[in-house]
C-alpha cells in the first residue's frame, strides 16, 4: 500500500470521527427534538460512507462488495429512520395540542 | 503504519457509545432515547468498519451489516410502538 493511500485513509478516519463527535455533541446538548434529529441524521448518513470509502483500498472483492452493501444500506435506511422519529414527535405534539382545554 | 491512529479512533468511538448510553439513560422523553439508540448503532457501524480497516479482515463488515439492519429495524419498531401505545 502506497504512502498516499495510507495518508488518505488516515485523513478519512479523522474526518469521520470529527463529524461523528460533533453530531453526538449536538445530539446530547440540543433540547429540541427536531433540531436534535437534524444534527444526528446528517452525520449519521455521511460517516459510514466515509469509512467505507476508506475500506475500499484494502484489496479483494469481498471487502469491496461488503463495503458497497453496507454503504447502500446506510444511505437507504438513515432518512427513513429519521423520518419515523420526526413523525412520532409530530404526532405527539399535535395530540397534545388537540386535547380539550378545561 | 497508520494503525495507531485507527486504534485511537476506535477507542474514541467506544467513548462516544458510552456518552450516548448515558444520555439515553438520562433522557426525559422516549423520543430522545430512540434518537440516541439510532445514533448508537451508527457509531457502532463506524467503529466496526474502522476495525475492519485495522485488521484487514472482511468479516467485521458482516457484523457491521447486521448491526446496521438491526439499528434501522429497532428505530422503526420503537417509533411505531411508542406511537401506537401513546407513550411519552
Amino acid at each position: 500500500m502506497s504512502i498516499a493511500v495510507t495518508v488518505a485513509i488516515g485523513l478519512i478516519v479523522i474526518a469521520a470521527t470529527t463529524i461523528l463527535t460533533l453530531s453526538v455533541i449536538g445530539l446530547v446538548r440540543i433540547p429540541e427534538t427536531y433540531v436534535k434529529v437534524h444534527a444526528a441524521a446528517k452525520a449519521v448518513a455521511l460517516c459510514p460512507l466515509l469509512v467505507l470509502v476508506a475500506v475500499l483500498p484494502g484489496g479483494d472483492i469481498g471487502f469491496i462488495l461488503r463495503a458497497v452493501i453496507v454503504g447502500a444500506l446506510m444511505l437507504l435506511t438513515a432518512p427513513v429512520a429519521a423520518h419515523a422519529i420526526v413523525r412520532l414527535r409530530m404526532r405527539q405534539e399535535t395530540e397534545r395540542a388537540e386535547e380539550p382545554e378545561p | 503504519m497508520i494503525g495507531w491512529l485507527i486504534d485511537i479512533a476506535i477507542i474514541w468511538h467506544a467513548g462516544l457509545i458510552l456518552v450516548l448510553m448515558i444520555y439515553a439513560a438520562r433522557a426525559q422523553r422516549l423520543v430522545d432515547r430512540i434518537v440516541a439508540f439510532d445514533a448508537l448503532s451508527i457509531v457502532f457501524v463506524v467503529a466496526l468498519s474502522a476495525l475492519a480497516i485495522r485488521r484487514q479482515e472482511a468479516h467485521y463488515l458482516d457484523i457491521a451489516l447486521v448491526v446496521a439492519m438491526l439499528g434501522f429495524v429497532q428505530t422503526l419498531a420503537a417509533a411505531r410502538l411508542v406511537e401506537r401505545r401513546g407513550l411519552r
